[in-house]
Formats: structure tokens, sequence, C-alpha cells
């Protein structure tokens, strides 16, 4: 047993790889050895993911194409240390997708950028990129954390393909900005971009909190249902929404001074006690979500 | 083997024990926009519950916390609440809060007991005063609610911890005159005030009415003056106190654990020990009454564990 596991990517890999084995509660019961011998899926050309992998489905793993293979861990990571739900990977992982897919506990630390599919579906534990990340970190999860000090990319905590859901659970913070479609059908959770967030941010979100720090670009909260969308750069009030009124959130206080204390997100003093315009919507929807608009005065 | 001091300051303490009962506690912390409102909700929550004979709670402030410890970073107080069962002590918290902190300006109410395994629930029943307005959020595994009210929003806590506390800790001040009997209390309330795990329910901390179980002559009551420590009846009945004793005071306390009640008494009855002051002792049904024993030596000299009665002591 050790403190750490540390995969170090070998070299640059000329493809894809789904690397949904990489999972510290798995780890914490293998050997080195076992642990280099659990299958990834490998492909060598730059097609899409394949479907089976975004729908978590893995009744075709035999017959995914005559460009996809099965190759151990080992073969594209050093391994080091055994026996511990604490996992550090090393590398350029940028082609690496579905690292901590359906992970239930432990700790993914990642120096540098990953790929697709961060965190799909977890349950629990924690993953912290020192990176960026493509499209789809955090799609579907129902619990734990995944805190990211770069970018992501799209669809942030969103819905799996054909999933009348996205994260159903736990907590999701990306320090500079995201992509399209963050937060689409947020059922319950909490979703923290630092900087921007690109088109389509909150669509169809069913409850949970998407906060944007910085400015909520083009559609924002589109078949919002009850969910709490935060802008404190601003963001363009669909026309679907009304304002209420202009106060001090008493929830968003409480969010703040979490953010504060329990993963250091620098927030400003003026967000924290500063005013905010309530826009309830979507009336096209049930009409109990709401749009929050930080105003300097 | 920890020292038992007879006297503090040439003031006797007796060589007995207060005797407390098992009651189930809440903390609840009450923030909001200044310390003034802060304040304001948590007396007004807290008011009308001195004993349980009557007020079916116990209740009073903890102490006053900075925003840097409250959940929302504001200016907060927080309330220890204390009942002799799980339902009631639900029932009152929904009850008061419902009527006091809900009501007062700018508050928000949360759990001050996170730890606790046991739980209640709080905030779930007060949301439908949001009459579906409501709605719910989950932060760090805590569920809120968001009450619509006319001056904007009320946040809180879906459920509260409980656990089980102590009710009954007391010292008993006999002086010479009321005055300087006053004067004591005083100084013990104010060396006690802010003591994490503690309250004082009673009026400023002090109570003038101590009470013994029953009633000589009325079955029905459930409680009744403690005659022998009534100074103007001393000739009527079967007194404990001495010549020259004409005043008493007693110190009540509630607390979440048995160490935090001795640490607190300890503190209380140093600070009383001064000037006028002829005699310390402590309330006591010759142990029929509760489990949780605080002799008063033993406490005096430190020791802060669960009451044992001392070699040769008398309770």
């Amino acid at each position: 047993m050790s403190d750490t596991v540390t995969l170090t990517l070998k070299d640059a890999i000329d493809g894809r790889v789904v690397a949904d084995a990489i999972l510290p509660d798995r780890f914490a019961t293998l050997s080195t050895t076992e642990i280099a011998h659990l299958p990834i899926w490998l492909t060598r050309h730059t097609s899409p993911p394949a479907l089976a992998d975004a729908t978590g489905c893995d009744t075709d793993r035999g017959t995914r194409g005559p460009d996809q293979h099965s190759v151990e861990l080992g073969d594209l990571f050093s391994v080091r240390g055994e026996r511990s739900a604490v996992v550090r990977v090393q590398g350029n992982l940028t082609n690496v997708d579905g690292i901590g897919a359906a992970m239930a506990g432990g700790t993914i630390s990642i120096d540098g950028n990953a790929g697709r599919e961060l965190g799909r579906a977890m349950t629990g534990g924690t993953i912290a990129v020192h990176g960026n990340v493509g499209d789809d970190a955090g799609v579907a999860m129902a619990g734990g954390a995944v805190l990211i000090w770069g970018s992501a990319a799209d669809r942030v905590g969103g819905a799996l393909p054909g999933a009348s859901r996205g994260m159903t659970g736990g907590e999701i913070f990306v320090r500079r900005n995201v992509g399209r479609d963050a937060g689409t059908g947020v059922r319950r959770g909490l979703i923290v971009v630092g900087g921007d967030a690109g088109d389509g941010t909150a669509r169809a979100m069913i409850a949970g909190t998407v906060l944007v720090m910085g400015t909520a670009a083009g559609t924002v909260g589109l078949w919002n249902k009850r969910g709490t969308v935060v802008a404190l750069g601003g963001a363009t009030v669909p026309a679907t929404y009304r304002y209420a009124c202009t106060y001090r959130p008493p929830y968003l206080r409480l969010i703040f001074a979490y953010l504060r204390r329990a993963h250091g997100v620098p927030v400003d003093d003026r967000y924290i006690n500063g005013q905010y315009a309530r826009y309830c919507g979507d009336l096209s929807e049930i009409g109990k979500g709401e749009l929050l608009l930080w105003t300097d005065s | 083997m920890t020292e038992r001091p007879a006297s503090i300051h040439g003031v006797p303490v007796d060589d007995t024990f207060a005797e407390a009962f098992g009651m189930r506690a809440a903390r609840v912390i009450i923030t909001a926009a200044t310390p003034r409102w802060a304040r304001q909700a948590a007396t007004t929550m807290t008011g009308f519950a001195t004993s349980v004979i009557a007020c079916k709670c116990e209740a009073a402030v903890e102490r006053e916390l900075l925003p840097r410890v409250t959940p929302d970073g504001r200016p907060g107080i927080s309330v220890l609440v204390f009942a002799m069962d799980s339902d009631g002590l639900q029932k009152r918290l929904v009850e008061r809060i419902g009527q006091t902190v809900l009501t007062c300006p700018t508050t928000a109410c949360f759990d001050g007991l996170p730890d606790a395994a046991e739980r209640m629930s709080v905030g779930k029943p007060l949301r439908v005063f949001g009459d579906g307005f409501q709605s719910s959020k989950v932060v760090a595994g805590r569920r809120y609610w968001r009450i619509p009210v006319m001056e904007g929003e009320f946040l809180i806590q879906e459920d509260f911890g409980k656990i089980k506390g102590i009710g009954g800790g007391n010292f008993l001040i006999l002086g010479e005159t009321a005055e300087a009997v006053l004067a004591a209390a005083e100084a013990a309330v104010e060396a006690m005030a802010g003591m994490a795990g503690v309250i004082l329910p009673f009026p400023g901390g002090i109570v003038r009415s101590g009470s013994k179980v029953g009633a000589k002559r009325y079955k029905t009551m459930v409680a009744s003056t403690n005659d022998a420590y009534a100074p103007t009846i001393r000739p009527l009945t079967s007194t404990d106190l001495a010549d020259g004793v004409n005043s008493v005071l007693e110190i009540v306390l509630d607390g979440l654990d048995f160490e935090s009640i001795a640490a607190a008494m300890r503190v209380g009855m140093i600070a009383a020990c001064r000037s006028g002051v002829r005699r310390i002792t402590a309330g006591n049904y010759g142990g029929k009454l509760g489990p949780h024993h605080f002799y008063l030596r033993n406490i005096l000299g430190g020791d802060r564990t669960p009451g044992q009665a001392p070699t040769g002591g008398t309770p």
C-alpha cells in the first residue's frame, strides 16, 4: 500500500484514449501490476469518441470497429504505487477521455490538460485538473466535485445524449471559461464558472445553480424550470423572463461564503454585498426558475 | 488526586453536588444584516423559555458569532434550545423560529450542530409558509429553503442536529444582603457569558425563585418554592440557612455536555465568591432526579469528569 498511485504518460498519444479505468476507488484495492493490466480503449484516428462511451454502455466493447482496440493501462502509462484511492496523473492528457468516469470516491489530481467526459456520471470523490479540459466534463454526474483550474469546453455538467436530465448532484468549479451549453438539463448541483460562459448556458435547467462570475453570452436559461442562474458580469435576459425586484439574495451570501472557505474561490466583496436584479422564468415553462444579475449599485 | 477546595476567597463551598437531568438539545445559528438584528431575533426567540416546567423548553443565547464563522458570512448569534424529548424539541424549534426568526428583518437561520447524527426537520415544515413559491437549494450537501417574504427572502436550513444535553446544572449563592448576593450573581453570569456549549436560561442568567419538586400543600403543583432557602420563612420551615444569610440567588445552567457545564460552573462559582457572600451550595434531590451530578468541590479543583461521590463526601 502506498500514499498515492501515480500514472505518468509515457509518450504522446496518436489518437484518442478512453481511460475510464482510471478510478481511485478501484485502484484502492489493486496492486501496481493489476493497475497496469487494466484495459483502456485506444482509437488511432481522430474520429469522435464512440457513442458507447458517451452513453456509458459497455456492452459493445468487442465491436468498436477496426480503428479501436483495447490496450492495457501500463502500455501507455508508467504506474507507481498501489492500493490507494489517491491518484495522480501526469502528462498531456488532452486526448485522454473518461478519466474518473463513474468514480464513487477518492481523489484524482491531473497535472495538465484532460480530454472529454472527465468525471462522467461520477457519484463521489474529487477530481482536480490543473489545466484545461475537453467537452462534457462532469456530464451526468451525481455527486462529488470537479475542480478545473483552467477552462472547460462545451456541455459542462450537461446530460448524456438522449438523457432528460444533466447533472443530478455534486459541484463543478471552473476557474476560467466554459464553452457552450454549460449546465444543460441540470437537476441538482452547483456549477461555478470563474470566467465567461458560452451560448446556451443553463438550457432546459430543471433545478440547481449555475454561477457565472463573468459574462454569460448568448441565450441564458431557456426552458429553465426551477434553476438559478447567476451572472455577475451580465447576461441578456430572455424574453420569457420577467423582472421581479432588486435585492440581496441571502442564498448567494451562503454560496459565496462556501466558495471562499471550502474552495478558496476569490469572490469580491462587491458581489457578496451587492444588489441583484431578479428575473423570474422561464415563463414558457413553470417559471419557478430565476436569473440573478449583479447590479453595480 | 485532584484538589477539592473547601472555600474560595474565604467563602465556604459545600461538599455537595448539583443534580442535573438529561435533555435533548439543539443549536440554532441566527444571522442578520447587523449584529443588532441578529440579537433581536435571538432575544425574541429565547423569550419565555426559562424552564421546561411551564415553557416547554429552555433556551438562551450561547454567544455572539463573528461574520467569519457564520455560514453566510454575516454577524450571528448562537442559541441553544433544550427540551425533555426529541418531539418536543422539534416542535419548539418550528414554533419559535417560525414566529420569531422568520418574522424578524434580514435574518437567516442555520443548524449549529452539523456533525450531529440525529436530525430533525425544521426548515421543511416552515417552508410551506411560502405557499408554493418557496424553493430549495443544496449547498455542500445540505438543503436550504428560500421562503419569499415581503422584505425579500428568508433562508433556513432544512434539518437541524439534535444531541443529548444536560439540564439543571446549578449553584446557589447565599449572602448577607440581597444587594451583595445580586452583585455576586451578576459577576458569575458575566464570567460565564459566552462560554461554549452552555446557557443560563433564566432572566439575566439568575433565578431568585429556586424550586423544590412538588409542594407540601398543593398536590397539583409540579414545583413550589424552595422553602429551605427562603429567608423570610426561616422560623416556619426546616431551613438550610445559617444566621446572617438574608438572601439567596441561584444560577441554573443547561449544557451540551457535562464538561461544558462543569467548566462554566467553576468559572461562575469563583467569580461569585466575593464580599458579602457567606456560602456556595447546590440544589439536589439526593440523586433521585437525574443522573448527572456536579460535585462543587471536584469542579473547583478542575475535575470536569462526570460526578462520582467523593470519598467520605456527603451528597
